[in-house]
Protein backbone atom coordinates (compact mmCIF):
# COMPACT_ATOMS: atom_id res chain seq x y z
CA UNK A 1 0.00 0.00 0.00
CA UNK A 2 3.07 2.50 1.09
CA UNK A 3 4.96 1.59 -2.13
CA UNK A 4 1.96 2.58 -4.57
CA UNK A 5 1.23 5.41 -3.08
CA UNK A 6 5.34 6.32 -3.12
CA UNK A 7 4.77 4.78 -7.02
CA UNK A 8 2.42 7.19 -7.78
CA UNK A 9 3.92 10.34 -6.43
CA UNK A 10 7.28 8.93 -7.92
CA UNK A 11 5.74 8.74 -11.63
CA UNK A 12 4.14 11.62 -11.17
CA UNK A 13 6.58 13.77 -9.87
CA UNK A 14 8.47 12.98 -12.63
CA UNK A 15 6.00 13.51 -16.04
CA UNK A 16 4.96 16.35 -13.87
CA UNK A 17 8.42 18.19 -13.78
CA UNK A 18 9.53 17.57 -17.14
CA UNK A 19 5.82 18.82 -18.43
CA UNK A 20 5.90 21.37 -16.24
CA UNK A 21 9.47 22.50 -16.86
CA UNK A 22 9.06 22.31 -20.58
CA UNK A 23 5.97 24.47 -20.63
CA UNK A 24 7.17 27.04 -18.22
CA UNK A 25 10.25 27.49 -20.15
CA UNK A 26 8.48 27.97 -23.05
CA UNK A 27 6.52 30.66 -21.58
CA UNK A 28 8.95 32.67 -20.29
CA UNK A 29 11.72 32.29 -22.64
CA UNK A 30 10.32 32.05 -26.30
CA UNK A 31 6.84 34.33 -25.88
CA UNK A 32 8.16 37.47 -26.62
CA UNK A 33 5.38 39.76 -26.12
CA UNK A 34 3.56 40.35 -22.74
CA UNK A 35 0.23 40.12 -23.36
CA UNK A 36 0.78 37.25 -24.59
CA UNK A 37 2.75 35.48 -21.86
CA UNK A 38 0.14 36.91 -19.55
CA UNK A 39 -2.66 35.73 -21.77
CA UNK A 40 -1.22 31.85 -22.27
CA UNK A 41 -0.24 31.63 -18.73
CA UNK A 42 -4.45 32.42 -17.88
CA UNK A 43 -4.77 29.79 -20.32
CA UNK A 44 -2.88 27.22 -18.43
CA UNK A 45 -4.56 28.51 -15.25
CA UNK A 46 -8.37 28.52 -15.41
CA UNK A 47 -8.93 24.63 -15.54
CA UNK A 48 -6.74 25.16 -12.23
CA UNK A 49 -9.83 27.12 -10.98
CA UNK A 50 -12.88 24.52 -12.07
CA UNK A 51 -13.87 21.30 -10.45
CA UNK A 52 -11.57 18.80 -9.93
CA UNK A 53 -14.38 16.21 -9.98
CA UNK A 54 -16.08 17.55 -12.87
CA UNK A 55 -12.19 17.21 -14.32
CA UNK A 56 -11.73 13.43 -13.96
CA UNK A 57 -15.80 12.28 -15.13
CA UNK A 58 -14.18 14.32 -18.38
CA UNK A 59 -12.12 11.39 -18.85
CA UNK A 60 -14.56 8.80 -18.90
CA UNK A 61 -15.69 9.39 -22.52
CA UNK A 62 -11.89 9.31 -23.45
CA UNK A 63 -10.66 6.16 -22.19
CA UNK A 64 -13.82 3.97 -21.93
CA UNK A 65 -14.08 0.77 -23.58
CA UNK A 66 -16.32 2.23 -26.36
CA UNK A 67 -14.65 5.83 -25.60
CA UNK A 68 -12.69 8.03 -27.95
CA UNK A 69 -9.19 6.75 -27.48
CA UNK A 70 -10.19 3.00 -28.30
CA UNK A 71 -12.46 3.92 -31.27
CA UNK A 72 -9.84 5.98 -32.56
CA UNK A 73 -6.91 3.41 -32.28
CA UNK A 74 -9.49 0.92 -34.06
CA UNK A 75 -10.28 2.95 -36.32
CA UNK A 76 -6.26 3.18 -37.99
CA UNK A 77 -6.08 -0.44 -37.28
CA UNK A 78 -3.37 -0.05 -34.52
CA UNK A 79 -5.70 -2.42 -32.32
CA UNK A 80 -7.99 -4.65 -33.26
CA UNK A 81 -9.99 -5.26 -29.80
CA UNK A 82 -10.13 -2.07 -27.39
CA UNK A 83 -7.63 -1.44 -24.77
CA UNK A 84 -8.97 -2.72 -21.57
CA UNK A 85 -6.08 -0.68 -19.42
CA UNK A 86 -7.07 2.48 -20.45
CA UNK A 87 -9.88 3.14 -17.96
CA UNK A 88 -9.88 2.03 -14.15
CA UNK A 89 -6.15 0.95 -14.17
CA UNK A 90 -2.63 2.69 -13.10
CA UNK A 91 -2.35 4.66 -16.15
CA UNK A 92 -5.63 6.48 -15.34
CA UNK A 93 -4.72 7.47 -12.20
CA UNK A 94 -1.46 8.83 -12.96
CA UNK A 95 -2.91 10.52 -16.35
CA UNK A 96 -5.58 12.50 -14.08
CA UNK A 97 -2.90 13.35 -11.45
CA UNK A 98 -0.99 14.84 -14.61
CA UNK A 99 -3.54 16.22 -15.86
CA UNK A 100 -4.98 17.84 -12.55
CA UNK A 101 -1.41 18.93 -10.74
CA UNK A 102 1.01 20.20 -13.28
CA UNK A 103 -0.02 23.31 -13.15
CA UNK A 104 1.36 23.29 -9.69
CA UNK A 105 4.34 23.11 -11.40
CA UNK A 106 4.29 25.27 -13.67
CA UNK A 107 3.25 28.39 -11.98
CA UNK A 108 6.41 28.40 -9.24
CA UNK A 109 8.47 26.88 -12.16
CA UNK A 110 7.51 29.65 -14.36
CA UNK A 111 7.64 32.25 -11.51
CA UNK A 112 11.13 31.82 -10.80
CA UNK A 113 12.21 31.86 -14.37
CA UNK A 114 10.77 35.33 -14.92
CA UNK A 115 13.05 36.48 -12.44
CA UNK A 116 16.23 35.37 -14.00
CA UNK A 117 18.67 37.89 -15.73
CA UNK A 118 18.43 37.70 -18.89
CA UNK A 119 22.06 39.32 -19.27
CA UNK A 120 23.10 35.83 -17.61
CA UNK A 121 21.88 34.19 -21.01
CA UNK A 122 23.40 36.74 -22.86
CA UNK A 123 26.68 36.23 -21.29
CA UNK A 124 26.37 32.37 -21.92
CA UNK A 125 25.67 33.19 -25.27
CA UNK A 126 28.74 35.92 -25.83
CA UNK A 127 30.85 33.05 -23.88
CA UNK A 128 29.86 30.88 -26.95
CA UNK A 129 27.52 27.99 -24.78
CA UNK A 130 25.10 26.32 -27.63
CA UNK A 131 21.54 26.76 -26.65
CA UNK A 132 21.19 23.10 -24.88
CA UNK A 133 24.72 24.36 -22.03
CA UNK A 134 22.84 27.21 -21.39
CA UNK A 135 20.14 25.30 -20.49
CA UNK A 136 21.72 22.90 -18.30
CA UNK A 137 24.46 24.95 -16.94
CA UNK A 138 22.70 28.51 -16.29
CA UNK A 139 18.65 27.39 -16.25
CA UNK A 140 18.25 24.95 -14.17
CA UNK A 141 20.49 25.96 -11.50
CA UNK A 142 18.93 29.29 -10.92
CA UNK A 143 15.23 27.45 -11.35
CA UNK A 144 16.02 24.91 -8.61
CA UNK A 145 14.17 26.80 -5.96
CA UNK A 146 10.86 27.09 -8.65
CA UNK A 147 11.26 23.43 -9.14
CA UNK A 148 11.53 22.54 -5.12
CA UNK A 149 8.01 24.31 -4.66
CA UNK A 150 6.34 22.77 -7.57
CA UNK A 151 7.54 19.21 -6.22
CA UNK A 152 6.36 19.79 -2.66
CA UNK A 153 3.02 20.61 -3.99
CA UNK A 154 2.71 17.94 -6.56
CA UNK A 155 4.36 15.18 -3.55
CA UNK A 156 2.05 16.08 -0.82
CA UNK A 157 -1.11 16.40 -3.40
CA UNK A 158 -0.21 12.76 -4.78
CA UNK A 159 0.64 11.45 -1.20
CA UNK A 160 -2.54 12.65 0.44
CA UNK A 161 -4.96 11.94 -2.43
CA UNK A 162 -8.15 8.68 -2.30
CA UNK A 163 -10.46 10.51 -4.27
CA UNK A 164 -8.35 10.46 -7.78
CA UNK A 165 -7.61 6.66 -7.40
CA UNK A 166 -10.78 5.76 -6.16
CA UNK A 167 -12.26 7.04 -9.25
CA UNK A 168 -10.00 6.24 -12.03
CA UNK A 169 -8.80 3.27 -10.94
CA UNK A 170 -12.46 2.20 -10.69
CA UNK A 171 -11.57 0.66 -6.78
CA UNK A 172 -9.05 -1.29 -8.13
CA UNK A 173 -5.86 -0.08 -6.67
CA UNK A 174 -5.02 1.52 -3.97
CA UNK A 175 -2.90 4.07 -1.83
CA UNK A 176 -2.72 4.91 1.93
CA UNK A 177 -5.40 7.91 1.38
CA UNK A 178 -7.74 5.11 0.19
CA UNK A 179 -6.62 2.79 2.83
CA UNK A 180 -7.39 5.67 5.55
CA UNK A 181 -10.86 6.27 3.73
CA UNK A 182 -11.94 2.96 3.55
CA UNK A 183 -11.13 2.64 7.27
CA UNK A 184 -13.56 5.74 7.99
CA UNK A 185 -16.55 4.09 5.90
CA UNK A 186 -16.35 0.88 8.02
CA UNK A 187 -16.52 3.79 11.06
CA UNK A 188 -12.76 2.11 11.84
CA UNK A 189 -11.74 5.48 12.88
CA UNK A 190 -8.24 4.10 15.39
CA UNK A 191 -6.93 2.25 12.76
CA UNK A 192 -8.07 5.50 10.32
CA UNK A 193 -6.01 7.58 12.43
CA UNK A 194 -3.11 5.29 12.74
CA UNK A 195 -2.35 5.49 8.99
CA UNK A 196 -3.10 8.56 9.11
CA UNK A 197 -0.41 9.18 11.34
CA UNK A 198 1.99 7.25 9.77
CA UNK A 199 1.09 9.06 6.30
CA UNK A 200 1.47 12.69 8.18
CA UNK A 201 4.98 11.80 9.77
CA UNK A 202 6.01 10.19 5.89
CA UNK A 203 4.81 13.28 4.29
CA UNK A 204 6.32 15.89 6.90
CA UNK A 205 9.73 14.12 6.14
CA UNK A 206 9.42 14.59 3.06
CA UNK A 207 8.69 18.15 3.05
CA UNK A 208 11.07 19.03 5.89
CA UNK A 209 14.13 17.66 3.78
CA UNK A 210 12.83 19.46 0.57
CA UNK A 211 12.36 22.59 2.71
CA UNK A 212 16.00 22.26 3.61
CA UNK A 213 16.75 23.20 -0.01
CA UNK A 214 15.29 26.16 -0.70
CA UNK A 215 14.23 29.41 1.33
CA UNK A 216 10.54 29.42 0.54
CA UNK A 217 9.76 33.05 1.52
CA UNK A 218 12.46 34.16 0.08
CA UNK A 219 11.54 32.20 -3.72
CA UNK A 220 7.87 33.76 -3.77
CA UNK B 1 14.59 40.77 -33.36
CA UNK B 2 16.63 37.46 -34.41
CA UNK B 3 15.48 34.55 -36.05
CA UNK B 4 13.67 32.05 -33.70
CA UNK B 5 15.36 28.91 -33.16
CA UNK B 6 14.01 25.23 -34.34
CA UNK B 7 13.31 24.69 -30.55
CA UNK B 8 10.57 27.31 -30.51
CA UNK B 9 8.53 25.43 -32.69
CA UNK B 10 8.71 22.25 -31.02
CA UNK B 11 8.01 23.96 -27.96
CA UNK B 12 5.15 25.35 -29.47
CA UNK B 13 4.08 22.11 -30.67
CA UNK B 14 4.35 20.43 -27.33
CA UNK B 15 2.56 23.29 -25.45
CA UNK B 16 -0.48 23.20 -28.00
CA UNK B 17 -0.65 19.67 -27.69
CA UNK B 18 -0.55 20.36 -23.17
CA UNK B 19 -3.58 22.51 -23.91
CA UNK B 20 -5.95 20.10 -25.91
CA UNK B 21 -4.67 17.98 -22.95
CA UNK B 22 -6.09 20.55 -20.75
CA UNK B 23 -9.15 21.41 -22.22
CA UNK B 24 -10.03 18.57 -24.73
CA UNK B 25 -11.92 16.58 -22.32
CA UNK B 26 -13.45 19.12 -20.19
CA UNK B 27 -14.80 19.82 -24.05
CA UNK B 28 -15.63 16.47 -24.81
CA UNK B 29 -18.45 16.99 -21.79
CA UNK B 30 -19.64 19.76 -22.81
CA UNK B 31 -20.54 18.29 -26.45
CA UNK B 32 -21.72 14.89 -24.71
CA UNK B 33 -23.94 16.92 -22.25
CA UNK B 34 -26.20 17.67 -25.27
CA UNK B 35 -27.02 13.78 -25.85
CA UNK B 36 -30.31 12.70 -27.68
CA UNK B 37 -32.64 11.35 -24.85
CA UNK B 38 -31.63 7.81 -26.14
CA UNK B 39 -27.68 8.83 -26.11
CA UNK B 40 -24.99 6.83 -23.82
CA UNK B 41 -21.99 7.96 -21.88
CA UNK B 42 -19.60 8.48 -24.77
CA UNK B 43 -20.04 9.00 -28.47
CA UNK B 44 -21.51 8.51 -31.07
CA UNK B 45 -24.18 11.39 -30.25
CA UNK B 46 -27.58 10.15 -30.35
CA UNK B 47 -29.32 13.55 -31.64
CA UNK B 48 -29.16 16.75 -30.04
CA UNK B 49 -31.41 17.92 -27.22
CA UNK B 50 -31.19 19.56 -23.67
CA UNK B 51 -32.98 16.99 -22.32
CA UNK B 52 -30.39 15.89 -20.13
CA UNK B 53 -29.97 19.68 -18.63
CA UNK B 54 -33.90 19.87 -18.26
CA UNK B 55 -33.62 16.28 -15.69
CA UNK B 56 -30.95 18.34 -13.58
CA UNK B 57 -34.06 20.59 -12.70
CA UNK B 58 -36.40 18.15 -11.69
CA UNK B 59 -35.05 17.89 -8.31
CA UNK B 60 -36.30 13.89 -7.44
CA UNK B 61 -34.53 12.69 -10.39
CA UNK B 62 -30.85 13.24 -9.26
CA UNK B 63 -30.58 14.52 -5.65
CA UNK B 64 -30.65 17.73 -4.07
CA UNK B 65 -28.45 20.00 -6.88
CA UNK B 66 -30.00 23.28 -6.15
CA UNK B 67 -29.60 23.19 -2.62
CA UNK B 68 -26.28 22.05 -2.63
CA UNK B 69 -25.44 24.53 -5.13
CA UNK B 70 -26.42 27.49 -2.86
CA UNK B 71 -24.69 25.91 0.39
CA UNK B 72 -21.47 26.33 -2.02
CA UNK B 73 -21.98 29.65 -2.87
CA UNK B 74 -22.25 30.92 0.64
CA UNK B 75 -19.45 28.96 1.97
CA UNK B 76 -17.09 30.04 -1.06
CA UNK B 77 -18.22 33.82 -0.53
CA UNK B 78 -17.42 33.09 3.72
CA UNK B 79 -13.96 31.61 2.94
CA UNK B 80 -13.49 34.10 -0.21
CA UNK B 81 -14.23 37.10 2.48
CA UNK B 82 -12.19 35.32 5.15
CA UNK B 83 -8.94 34.55 3.13
CA UNK B 84 -8.76 38.20 2.18
CA UNK B 85 -8.84 39.33 5.27
CA UNK B 86 -7.00 37.33 6.98
CA UNK B 87 -4.09 36.66 4.35
CA UNK B 88 -3.87 40.95 3.84
CA UNK B 89 -3.20 41.57 7.67
CA UNK B 90 -0.95 38.18 7.43
CA UNK B 91 0.95 39.32 4.89
CA UNK B 92 1.38 42.87 6.64
CA UNK B 93 2.50 41.16 10.20
CA UNK B 94 5.01 39.46 8.29
CA UNK B 95 6.80 42.31 6.54
CA UNK B 96 7.87 42.91 10.19
CA UNK B 97 10.30 40.31 11.96
CA UNK B 98 8.63 39.31 15.43
CA UNK B 99 8.99 36.32 17.51
CA UNK B 100 8.29 33.37 16.74
CA UNK B 101 7.69 34.48 12.99
CA UNK B 102 9.70 31.85 11.41
CA UNK B 103 7.56 28.96 13.81
CA UNK B 104 4.66 30.29 12.48
CA UNK B 105 5.50 30.69 9.18
CA UNK B 106 6.46 27.07 9.35
CA UNK B 107 2.98 25.89 10.80
CA UNK B 108 1.40 27.76 7.74
CA UNK B 109 3.38 25.82 5.33
CA UNK B 110 2.56 22.82 7.51
CA UNK B 111 -1.18 23.48 7.26
CA UNK B 112 -0.99 23.88 3.35
CA UNK B 113 0.84 19.89 3.12
CA UNK B 114 -0.65 18.09 5.57
CA UNK B 115 -2.91 15.61 3.26
CA UNK B 116 -6.41 16.41 3.12
CA UNK B 117 -8.01 13.77 4.45
CA UNK B 118 -6.06 14.17 7.28
CA UNK B 119 -7.82 17.39 7.60
CA UNK B 120 -11.09 16.07 6.92
CA UNK B 121 -10.72 13.19 9.16
CA UNK B 122 -9.36 15.37 12.05
CA UNK B 123 -11.79 18.20 11.91
CA UNK B 124 -14.55 15.94 11.63
CA UNK B 125 -13.74 14.09 14.50
CA UNK B 126 -12.55 16.88 16.61
CA UNK B 127 -16.28 18.92 16.45
CA UNK B 128 -17.80 15.21 16.73
CA UNK B 129 -16.07 14.07 19.94
CA UNK B 130 -16.23 17.37 21.58
CA UNK B 131 -19.91 17.41 21.14
CA UNK B 132 -20.13 20.49 18.39
CA UNK B 133 -22.45 20.51 15.65
CA UNK B 134 -20.83 18.80 12.40
CA UNK B 135 -22.00 21.39 9.94
CA UNK B 136 -20.77 22.94 6.86
CA UNK B 137 -20.62 26.27 8.23
CA UNK B 138 -18.79 25.18 11.17
CA UNK B 139 -16.51 22.43 10.84
CA UNK B 140 -16.46 22.72 6.70
CA UNK B 141 -15.32 26.29 6.47
CA UNK B 142 -12.61 25.17 9.11
CA UNK B 143 -11.37 22.71 6.99
CA UNK B 144 -11.49 24.65 3.79
CA UNK B 145 -9.62 27.49 5.51
CA UNK B 146 -6.63 25.70 6.29
CA UNK B 147 -5.81 25.19 2.84
CA UNK B 148 -6.86 28.60 1.34
CA UNK B 149 -5.71 31.00 4.13
CA UNK B 150 -1.76 29.13 3.59
CA UNK B 151 -2.37 29.97 -0.18
CA UNK B 152 -3.63 33.43 0.23
CA UNK B 153 -0.64 34.13 2.75
CA UNK B 154 1.74 32.80 0.15
CA UNK B 155 0.71 35.04 -2.37
CA UNK B 156 0.70 38.02 0.24
CA UNK B 157 4.08 37.08 0.62
CA UNK B 158 4.90 37.80 -3.35
CA UNK B 159 3.29 40.43 -3.57
CA UNK B 160 4.83 42.23 -0.69
CA UNK B 161 8.32 41.13 -2.04
CA UNK B 162 8.05 42.94 -4.67
CA UNK B 163 6.09 45.68 -3.06
CA UNK B 164 8.27 49.10 -2.90
CA UNK B 165 8.27 50.77 0.62
CA UNK B 166 9.90 54.07 -1.31
CA UNK B 167 5.56 54.72 -1.75
CA UNK B 168 5.44 54.05 2.26
CA UNK B 169 8.05 56.36 3.20
CA UNK B 170 6.44 59.11 0.76
CA UNK B 171 3.18 58.96 2.36
CA UNK B 172 4.85 59.10 5.90
CA UNK B 173 6.71 62.09 5.01
CA UNK B 174 3.76 63.89 4.00
CA UNK B 175 2.30 63.42 7.51
CA UNK B 176 -0.12 60.35 7.16
CA UNK B 177 -0.77 58.32 9.56
CA UNK B 178 -0.43 54.78 9.48
CA UNK B 179 -3.32 54.13 9.16
CA UNK B 180 -4.47 56.43 6.00
CA UNK B 181 -0.95 55.19 4.45
CA UNK B 182 -2.43 51.55 4.41
CA UNK B 183 -6.08 52.99 3.25
CA UNK B 184 -4.36 55.46 0.59
CA UNK B 185 -1.79 54.17 -0.54
CA UNK B 186 -0.86 50.30 0.47
CA UNK B 187 -4.61 48.67 -0.18
CA UNK B 188 -4.82 50.72 -3.61
CA UNK B 189 -1.28 49.38 -4.93
CA UNK B 190 -2.45 45.79 -3.91
CA UNK B 191 -5.63 45.79 -5.12
CA UNK B 192 -5.10 44.20 -8.14
CA UNK B 193 -3.71 41.15 -6.03
CA UNK B 194 -6.32 40.58 -3.84
CA UNK B 195 -9.02 40.24 -6.44
CA UNK B 196 -6.46 37.01 -7.43
CA UNK B 197 -6.42 36.41 -3.37
CA UNK B 198 -10.28 36.47 -3.43
CA UNK B 199 -10.53 34.30 -6.39
CA UNK B 200 -8.39 31.58 -5.41
CA UNK B 201 -10.36 31.58 -2.03
CA UNK B 202 -13.74 31.30 -3.76
CA UNK B 203 -12.79 28.91 -6.46
CA UNK B 204 -10.86 26.80 -4.13
CA UNK B 205 -13.24 26.29 -1.89
CA UNK B 206 -16.34 25.82 -4.10
CA UNK B 207 -14.22 22.96 -6.06
CA UNK B 208 -13.21 21.70 -2.62
CA UNK B 209 -14.15 18.02 -1.70
CA UNK B 210 -11.98 16.01 0.40
CA UNK B 211 -11.88 18.43 3.22
CA UNK B 212 -15.40 19.40 2.84
CA UNK B 213 -15.83 14.92 2.69
CA UNK B 214 -16.38 14.61 6.63
CA UNK B 215 -17.12 17.76 7.51
CA UNK B 216 -20.14 18.76 5.85
CA UNK B 217 -22.29 17.10 8.17
CA UNK B 218 -25.94 16.27 6.69
CA UNK B 219 -26.10 18.43 4.32
CA UNK B 220 -23.32 17.97 0.70
CA UNK B 221 -21.91 21.38 -1.11
CA UNK B 222 -21.73 21.02 -4.59
CA UNK B 223 -18.57 18.73 -5.35
CA UNK B 224 -20.13 16.09 -2.55
CA UNK B 225 -23.06 16.41 -4.97
CA UNK B 226 -21.56 15.43 -7.16
CA UNK B 227 -19.79 12.47 -6.56
CA UNK B 228 -22.12 10.87 -5.06
CA UNK B 229 -23.82 10.94 -8.41
CA UNK B 230 -20.95 9.41 -10.14
CA UNK B 231 -21.39 6.52 -7.86
CA UNK B 232 -25.08 5.70 -8.76
CA UNK B 233 -26.37 7.65 -12.18
CA UNK B 234 -24.79 6.31 -15.22
CA UNK B 235 -26.44 9.24 -17.57
CA UNK B 236 -25.11 12.23 -19.36
CA UNK B 237 -27.04 14.00 -16.83
CA UNK B 238 -23.93 14.31 -14.87
CA UNK B 239 -22.21 15.12 -17.81
CA UNK B 240 -24.74 18.25 -17.87
CA UNK B 241 -24.36 19.33 -14.35
CA UNK B 242 -20.46 19.25 -15.34
CA UNK B 243 -21.22 21.54 -18.34
CA UNK B 244 -23.13 23.80 -15.72
CA UNK B 245 -20.37 23.84 -12.74
CA UNK B 246 -17.54 24.44 -15.04
CA UNK B 247 -19.13 27.15 -17.01
CA UNK B 248 -20.39 28.68 -13.79
CA UNK B 249 -16.60 28.64 -12.65
CA UNK B 250 -15.89 30.44 -15.74
CA UNK B 251 -18.17 33.02 -15.25
CA UNK B 252 -16.82 33.81 -11.80
CA UNK B 253 -13.17 33.69 -13.09
CA UNK B 254 -14.72 36.22 -15.75
CA UNK B 255 -15.82 38.41 -13.53
CA UNK B 256 -12.81 38.53 -11.62
CA UNK B 257 -10.40 39.12 -14.10
CA UNK B 258 -13.03 41.81 -15.76
CA UNK B 259 -12.41 43.71 -12.16
CA UNK B 260 -9.18 43.48 -12.29
CA UNK B 261 -8.47 45.05 -15.80
CA UNK B 262 -11.59 47.68 -15.05
CA UNK B 263 -9.28 48.38 -11.95
CA UNK B 264 -5.93 48.57 -13.22
CA UNK B 265 -7.74 51.20 -16.00
CA UNK B 266 -8.98 53.05 -13.20
CA UNK B 267 -5.62 53.18 -12.05
CA UNK B 268 -3.35 54.08 -14.85
CA UNK B 269 -6.39 57.13 -15.63
CA UNK B 270 -5.83 58.62 -11.80
CA UNK B 271 -2.23 58.54 -12.79
CA UNK B 272 -1.81 60.38 -15.23
CA UNK B 273 -4.52 62.85 -13.66
CA UNK B 274 -2.13 63.15 -10.42
CA UNK B 275 -0.24 66.13 -11.64
CA UNK B 276 -3.17 68.30 -12.67
CA UNK B 277 -4.96 67.46 -9.08
CA UNK B 278 -2.01 68.98 -7.16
Amino acid sequence: MFLNTFKYAAITWAITLTLGFTIAYFLAFHVRSQTWQTMLFLLCTIPFLTSNIIRMISWIPFLGRNGIANSTLMEWGLIDAPLEWLLFSDFAVILAFVHLYTLFMVVPIFNTMMRIDRSLLEAANDAGATGFQTLVNVIIPLTKPGIMIGTIFVVTLVMGDFITVRFMSGSQSANVGRLISNDIALLQYPSAAATAMVLLVTVLLVITALLRLVDIRKEL
Amino acid sequence: MDRRPRSFYWLSLVFGLFLIFLYGPTITIGILSFQGPSGGLTFPMRGTSLHWFRQLFEQQQVGDIWGSFSRSLVLGLMVMVTTLVVSVMGGLAFRKRFRGSALLFQLVIASLVIPSILISLGVGLMFSQSGLPVHWAGSGFGAQLTWTLPFGLLIMFAVFNRFDSAYEEAARDQGASPWQTLQHVVLPIIAPSLIGVGLFGFTLSYDEFARTLLTAGSYNTLPLEIFGMTTNVTTPVIFALGTLTTLFSLVIIGVFLVTAVIMNRRRARRRSDAGRAV
